[in-house]
């Protein structure tokens, strides 16, 4: 099948900066890559309909961001699921050192609050929904990014 | 918080562009479409096995629910009964009749001093059997089954064969069975026999006492009979026995017409049994289930019509219809013949076409007698005289008359 010369100019203009976005999210070029892959691919498959609406970078966000909401899920209940295991030492990897070091240590959720909201400008209701959280958890989140950011404590 | 943003926007600069491209991305789409495509043949492939067998089992659920053996549409032809009353006004012997016509004797003779009994006509009607009991010049301890071709009057014509059983206490209670297909007759006696027709060793299926009146399936491979208070089925080819319902009393067994199922009285245990229900039991499950037919209502001799719509039994001398798949009932008026005080059935037997029903009654008035009569099975018309009115049916029971069927 011939590829359709709107979606390859689509996929030029926001590859980059999707990959980027999820990179900021996950701290790892690997997980972003997939992330920014699978919507890239989902996408496609939908051009001739999808390729018509107003906005279709804001759709492919929307489909990263809701794989990304299911790998942190999938990662909490892994984590719930060993939380008996010996805690080890965190330590940043190659790939998070890209990251601004109070980034680093942010929680994935944590980031993706304040990715959302200062970076993509999402307001906090759009947020809590790419993100399935409540509103009033995306301001907490954002609270606490920016407590670690000041040196603060970073739960959450 | 603009330096937040900053933050951001420089890291995101930092982390560079992405390291896949189009064809990259063209690749895994292939990958991934490959992968569906051999998803969805797998799918396909699951579903087209679940498909071929469900289709398999339907097929085999419609090859086991179709009748082997569909018996042809009959019309009615003659009436057959035996009166065995020695002494009575009225000769003993077997007659035929049928309504408009006067009984005729065609077993015995007066003065003959022979007893037939359980006179059956075959599927076809061509052919009758009837048993004979001891009489002057026989010797004790043996019965003939006698089968006979029959003319169109039912009249025996040709040389019968005679199949000796030794038995004993004269063989009153030996009444052969046709097989559905008219080529052996199956019998009681100190175990279960088949015979063939047309000459042939009687073979014995099992041993040990089979009661009740013996019945065949309709596609010819197993017959039913009761036993120790036990319905049994037991297998013509080999004799196996298989025993599916306790509490009957050793009455009659009555095969659905597709073969699924078998009508029995069963005893009622709820007045600590001398009550009668009527069960049918599923044949390929060997469940039962007991028919309701209401307070007060007792199941006797029940017999599957021919269309298999309805199950006809007596309950105190009255005639009474029941659906075997919804349980409804439906009572027949009193049979006022000869006179208008109702007769009190005892037994009853479709006619051939399904039309009738052939009962066997009591009459009081003016004196103790019996009769047979036709009765229309929707309860509409009058009853028909089949036979006189007599005491000497006195022994006469259910096995003792029979009506022909006449492929049409």
């Amino acid at each position: 099948m011939p590829l359709s010369a709107s979606f390859e100019t689509f996929f030029e203009e926001h590859k980059d900066r999707l990959f980027g976005v999820m990179f900021l999210m996950t701290a790892n070029r690997q997980d972003a890559e997939e992330l920014a892959q699978e919507a890239f691919l989902k996408m496609w498959e939908r051009w001739d309909s999808v390729g018509r609406i107003a906005d279709p970078g804001a759709y492919v966000y929307r489909i990263a961001l809701n794989a990304f909401r299911k790998r942190v899920r999938r990662a909490d209940i892994s984590r719930r699921l060993t939380l008996r295991a010996p805690s080890s030492t965190p330590s940043a990897s190659e790939d998070s050192l890209l990251l601004h070091e109070a980034l680093r240590v942010l929680t994935p959720r944590q980031r993706a609050a304040i990715v959302l909201t200062e970076l993509l400008g999402y307001s906090a209701i759009e947020a809590s929904e790419a993100l399935g959280v409540k509103p009033s958890t995306i301001g907490a989140l954002k609270y606490q990014a920016r407590a670690a950011l000041k040196g603060g404590p970073a739960d959450g | 918080m603009d330096d937040l943003r900053e933050i951001l926007e420089q890291d995101l600069s930092r982390v560079g562009p992405a390291a896949f491209d189009l064809e990259e991305l063209t690749t895994k789409r292939e990958g991934v479409r490959r992968k569906r495509r051999v998803q969805a043949g797998i799918l396909g492939l699951v579903v087209v096995t679940i498909l071929i067998g469900l289709l398999v089992t339907a097929l085999r659920a419609v090859e086991t629910s179709e009748p082997v053996t569909t018996p042809p549409p009959r019309t009615n032809g003659w009436v057959v009964y035996s009166i065995l009353g020695r002494g009575f006004d009225e000769p003993q012997g077997i007659y035929v009749a049928r309504p408009g016509t006067d009984p005729k004797r065609i077993v015995g003779a007066a003065g003959d001093g022979a007893r037939g009994f359980c006179p059956s006509f075959s599927p076809d009607g061509s052919m009758l059997s009837y048993t004979e009991g001891h009489g002057p010049g026989q010797p004790p301890g043996v019965v003939k089954i006698v089968v006979t071709a029959v003319d169109e009057f039912a009249v025996p014509v040709g040389s019968a064969q005679r199949i000796e059983v030794p038995s004993r206490g004269g063989g009153r209670g030996l009444c052969a069975q046709w097989s559905p297909d008219g080529t052996a007759l199956a019998y009681s006696d100190s175990g279960l026999w088949v015979v063939p027709i047309g000459g042939g060793d009687a073979r014995r299926l099992v041993e040990g006492p089979i009661h009740g009146t013996l019945a065949w399936s309709p596609d010819g491979t197993t017959i039913a009979g009761t036993s120790s208070g036990y319905v049994v089925l037991i297998s013509v080819d080999d004799g196996e026995m298989r025993a599916v319902q306790a509490g009957t009393y050793g009455g009659s067994v009555s095969w659905s017409p597709d073969g699924r199922a078998v009508a029995v009285a069963v005893k009622d245990g709820s007045d600590g049994g001398s009550d009668r229900d009527i069960a049918v039991i599923d044949i390929e499950r060997g469940t039962s289930r007991v028919l309701p037919l209401g307070p007060g209502v007792t199941g006797n001799e029940p017999d599957w019509s021919p269309d298999g719509q309805q199950i006809a039994f007596v309950d105190e001398g009255s005639i009474h219809l029941v659906d075997p798949d919804t349980g409804y009932l439906d009572s027949l008026p009193g049979v006022a013949v000869p006179d208008p005080s109702p007769l009190e059935i005892h037994a009853v037997d479709w006619s051939p076409d399904g039309q009738r029903l052939l009962a066997f009654g009591t009459d009081y008035q003016p004196e103790l007698a019996y009769c047979l009569v036709s009765i229309a099975a929707d309860g509409l018309g009058d009853p028909v005289l089949i036979s006189p009115v007599t005491i000497a049916f006195y022994y006469t029971g259910p096995s003792d008359f029979d009506w022909q069927g006449v492929p049409t």
